[in-house]
């Protein structure tokens, strides 16, 4: 947004031009298709009720539940449509970094194929997402949105720390399979006569059975065998199936771990209601009746599962390696498991683990003071474990070590209020080497600000302390290559959302989107008209000023230039009429376009992305269509904020013009931008 | 239709290819070249051209693609010439020449859902050619 405003003090729009005397030049903006801000296609969000779910079916809820969809976006092959009759809330980072619920007001897709990066964690956090999608990450300005292809190994990222779902109730999946009898439910079935089961409803005692049955149970379509050499948890899970209806028949044999089944069809298919599904040990995962239960059946539920699958790890020694874990075959049960802590403010390291050539995951809670909260909050009903984690709460040799980039804003902060290091830091024996490595533990800070006042300079102090986020670390950063569609949100007013593993990332948001942004602006787009924004659009009378000299000039903005335009694309969220009309829109916008340049501009601006190769196709073509009619050109090599932008790399691509770098999110280089307007076109 | 389109009941199992020399090209007007080739792309052609167009004839070209882009039939082409020397001379004389110095450049043409670029530089084009 940065070029909108910084244009917008330097153009002012001319309300008298018809006593000019002379006809504006025509400056048509050229350039190539841009890719925005995106999620890959299957990365899950997090929404403000406590469920997660996958971003393009975020994406076609939209399209679905809109009566009338109104599309904001400008270019042919992006949809960016209102959130106007569906209601989506997601919990939201604000500035101060307090979490709230927010709707989301758009959501976006577009087609890509390039690169995307996948970003994990020290907390083993993964997401894959655009080269420019931005995290919130803290550097050594503090808090700060990071585009992922910025991010380097070691950049702090925030994550979810805490987080306390909305509250909606769950409401039970219509089965089909299930007919009333009674009170009761039976299974629908032709040749049997099926035991019927009593619907109960979730309480912390189902919910505990849920978690028996995910946990340790061979759980198919017909049965649930509970297998475990805990008497106890063997004879829980009899007893609920008893108040269920249903008696289970216990298998003992030499060797082997005892099983409790429950043979029974109708209570297969009823759990199938509370959203827990018959599944192999890889694709389990928490059910949607939990990840939305109270509290209370929450905490059972997870204290089962930690029964059966939790274990207690260094309880014996004092070195490292104190982890309260548990561990499965799926990765989304960890994560399952990772949202439901979170309501209690634990969080874990998602780990991979290799075992017999199968794939675990571990997650593990490391800190002392997670493991304390952790018995306040869940515990086990197991007393070898509950032991174990009385020995690991007793220890406090785990803090929150992470450290942040933050000294110098910190040195700065304590010359504005002229204090002493020791005052404070409350400490000056380590700070000569936290300014050497600029950098400065989480708890240190937390403590700092329980005697720091509340002023300006220590804002940023008690924003950090105060927050639940988590800062989290990236340890890795992979070029993937991706053909398909990507999928972002716009969230109102923080502009932000979670991954479902915690993630926090900044969304797109329709100004610093636009590729061409500060033309968007220039032109002024602010009715979103749908299918006339996606043809070029004209601002006519521009002025702009720079010393002294002064130039009127018409802007016109064009769709990025494509030779191929591919209606099936668009078909997937609209009706083929629709699709249809809508690359005849595209079409019709490149066509324009092309026809202008041979007949009806003055000058061209040609943008484009410095992160980017310049050598391909449309632009050879471009540039060399443009030479042919002798128009002056100004090459805008836009983006130079990013990391992997070269102007160099444009400059040697068409020597023969002028190229202009700038940034026109930052507003980085705008008096050369606006001198060389006014001195090539004036 | 030029004579090297093959009528439908000759084709076998394969991708044809045009290859247009200068020579023919040179009697022609720009949009009968544009025609020419539009036509052999819309029949799944591969055409390719020894001398290219002229930067006007492309922005013809793709304001005509763009016209006749249709669902379900024709969404529009791939084309590929060798990217411009970097060293071209814009001579205030070239520039009064106008399109007549413009380089030749050999430029490859066909339907965008049958051909992909993989790789391409100053004196290489290397593309994969599916069929439709």
């Amino acid at each position: 947004m940065g070029l909108f405003t910084g244009l917008k003090d330097s153009i002012s729009r001319v309300t008298d031009r018809l006593f000019s005397d002379q006809e504006p030049k025509r400056i048509g903006i050229y350039g190539p298709p841009n890719a925005g801000k995106c999620l890959a296609e299957g990365e899950d969000v997090l929404l403000a009720d406590g469920t997660y779910e996958p971003i393009e079916s975020i994406y076609e809820r939209v399209v679905r539940e809109e009566n009338d969809p109104v599309d904001v976006s400008d270019e042919p092959h992006e949809r960016w449509l209102e959130c106007n009759e569906t209601t989506i809330t997601v919990p939201s980072v604000r500035d101060d970094l307090t979490v709230e619920p927010k709707e989301v007001s758009h959501v976006f897709r577009q087609r890509y194929t390039g690169p995307m990066y996948r970003i994990k964690t020290r907390l083993g956090r993964e997401l894959t997402v655009s080269p420019d999608h931005p995290f919130i990450s803290m550097t050594a300005d503090g808090v700060t949105e990071l585009p992922a292809e910025e991010l380097s190994e070691g950049t702090a990222v925030a994550t979810l720390g805490e987080y306390t779902p909305t509250g909606t109730n769950y409401t039970l999946r219509p089965n089909d399979a299930l007919y009333a009898d009674g009170g009761a439910v039976v299974y629908e079935s032709t040749y049997h006569n099926p035991k019927p089961v009593t619907p109960l409803e979730l309480d912390p005692a189902v919910g505990r059975f849920l978690a028996l049955t995910i946990a340790e149970a061979q759980h198919d379509t017909r049965s649930i065998a509970f297998a475990n050499d805990d008497p106890e948890l063997r004879a829980e899970f009899e007893e609920t199936a008893r108040r269920f209806g249903i008696e289970t028949t216990t298998y003992e044999y030499d060797d082997k771990t005892p099983i409790v089944k429950a043979n029974s069809r109708s209570l297969v298919e009823y759990l199938k209601r509370l959203d827990c599904e018959p599944a192999s040990s890889a694709e389990k995962r928490v059910p949607q009746s939990i990840l939305l239960a109270d509290d209370e059946t929450v905490t059972a539920f997870l204290r089962a599962m930690f029964d059966c699958e939790g274990s207690v790890q260094g309880a014996e020694t004092d070195a490292r390696g104190r982890y309260v874990t548990i561990s499965s075959a799926s990765r989304e049960l960890i994560v399952g498991i990772q949202i439901l802590l979170l309501r209690f403010g634990i969080v874990g390291k998602i780990r991979e683990k290799r075992h017999d050539g199968k794939d675990y995951y571990e997650f593990c809670i490391g800190r002392s003071d997670q493991h304390r909260r952790f018995q306040e909050t869940i515990g086990f009903d197991s007393e070898a474990k509950a032991d174990r984690l009385e020995k690991l709460c007793e220890a406090n040799s785990s803090p929150n070590v992470h450290t942040l980039p933050l000294m110098e804003v910190l040195e700065d902060a304590r010359d504005a209020l002229g204090m002493t290091q020791g005052a404070f830091y409350g400490d000056d024996k380590h700070v000569a080497r936290m300014r050497r490595r600029n950098s400065i533990s989480v708890d240190r800070l937390e403590t700092m600000a329980e005697s720091l006042p509340a002023v300006a300079e220590t804002d940023l102090v008690h924003q950090i302390a105060d927050s639940t986020l988590e800062w989290d670390e990236v340890v890795s950063i992979e070029t993937v290559d991706y053909d398909g569609y990507i999928y972002d949100l716009t969230v109102a007013d923080n502009h932000t959302f979670a991954s479902s593993e915690g993630l926090v990332v900044h969304n797109t948001t329709l100004a610093n989107r636009i590729a061409r942004d500060w033309t968007g602006d220039a032109i002024g787009t602010e009715s979103h008209i749908p299918h006339e924004t996606r043809r070029a659009r004209r601002k006519e009378g521009v002025e702009i000023e720079r010393n002294g000299k002064s130039v009127t000039i018409d802007i016109v903005d064009t769709p990025g230039v494509t030779t191929k335009v591919d209606y099936e694309e668009f078909t997937d969220d609209m009706d083929k009429d629709d699709a249809i009309r809508r690359s005849r829109e595209a079409t019709e916008g490149v066509a324009e376009a092309m026809h202008w340049l041979r007949e009806d501009v003055d000058g061209v601006i040609y943008v484009l992305d410095s992160a980017e190769d310049p050598i391909t196709q449309v632009n050879t073509m471009l540039i060399g269509i443009i030479e042919s009619r002798d128009l002056p050109v100004l090459i805008f090599a836009n983006k130079i904020d990013l990391e992997g932008s070269s102007v160099k790399r444009i400059e040697d691509a068409f020597p023969q013009h002028k190229t202009v770098a700038l940034s026109a999110k930052e507003g980085d280089n705008m008096d050369e931008v606006y001198e060389n307007i006014a001195e090539y076109f004036g | 239709m030029p004579e090297a389109t093959n009528a439908d009941d000759d084709r076998r199992d394969g991708v044809q290819i045009d290859l247009i020399s200068g020579e023919r090209m040179d009697g022609m007007a720009s949009m009968e070249k544009i025609r020419m080739i539009l036509d052999g792309v819309h029949d799944g052609n591969i055409v390719i051209l020894e001398e290219g167009l002229t930067p006007d004839e492309e922005s013809k070209l793709i304001e005509v693609t763009m016209a006749e882009i249709n669902p379900d039939e024709f969404n529009g082409i791939e084309i590929e010439t060798y990217p411009k020397s970097s060293t071209r001379d814009s001579s205030l004389l070239g520039r009064i020449m106008g399109n007549d110095e413009t380089p030749k450049k050999l430029t490859v043409i066909g339907p965008a859902n049958q051909i992909e670029t993989l790789h391409k530089d100053e004196n290489l084009i290397s593309a994969l050619v599916s069929r439709s």
